[in-house]
């Protein structure tokens, strides 16, 4: 019982670790879109695309 | 034929490409040691989850349909592997708006459509504690040493989430 209940956990863990680095990986995005660094990555696509 | 892109690194391997729509996508191969429930494994530190994600959208629309998209991003998966061969791509889709199953199938049709029989796909669904429906995707190179071994630690995975339903 004990290790059935150790794996439910570690399954849910599982599950939640996943959506939860889902969630950050869009969170992280959304705010990168709005630095510096992003603005040197739009002006590297301009240069790549006139090639 | 795909967009052009380029790779920038960083902490989640990431590569960009624009579309014709100046639509700004960024893929990403992140680190996920965890996947397994052990971080200690041979092949931890071979794990990496692969998101596409949209960067930045001039219009606010939703971005119209372009297979250049599904070109692009396997071009940029290949190149991956060329860096890190022996990786171990994980998909799991976005749910938080309710169209997981939806992106999936775009997902099966890019694989299938693209793939040069190097990789091989295992496709499974996990269930969590309130019976929400997650499907997942594990990519590898038929060519990976650990092949067994992954196979073997994800099959473990789904079936100890059946076998405690």
């Amino acid at each position: 019982m004990e290790t059935l209940i150790k794996n439910k956990r570690t399954q849910d863990e599982v599950i939640k670790y996943l959506l939860d680095s889902k969630k950050q990986t869009i969170a992280d995005r959304i705010a990168f879109s709005t630095t510096i660094e992003f603005q040197e990555i739009k002006k590297k696509l301009k240069e790549l695309n006139k090639k | 034929m795909g967009y052009n892109f380029f790779f920038e690194g960083g902490l989640d391997n990431s590569y960009f490409f624009e579309t014709n729509d100046g639509i700004i996508y960024e893929v990403i191969f992140k680190p996920t040691p965890y996947l397994f429930g052990d971080e200690n494994s041979i092949f931890s530190d071979l794990i990496f989850e692969f998101s596409i994600l949209i960067e930045f959208n001039p219009n606010n629309k939703l971005p119209p349909s372009d297979s250049k998209i599904g070109a692009t991003s396997t071009i940029i998966f290949k190149d991956f592997y060329l860096k890190k061969g022996h990786s171990i791509t994980i998909y799991i889709c976005d749910s938080s708006d309710d169209k997981q199953a939806i992106r999936k199938r775009k997902f099966d049709i890019w694989f299938t459509k693209y793939n040069s029989t190097d990789f091989f796909k295992i496709d499974k669904t996990l269930v969590d504690a309130q019976d929400k429906r997650f499907p997942i995707s594990l990519i590898l190179k038929d060519t990976n040493p650990f092949k067994h071994e992954i196979l073997d630690s994800f099959t473990k995975l789904i079936n100890q989430n059946t076998e405690n339903k």
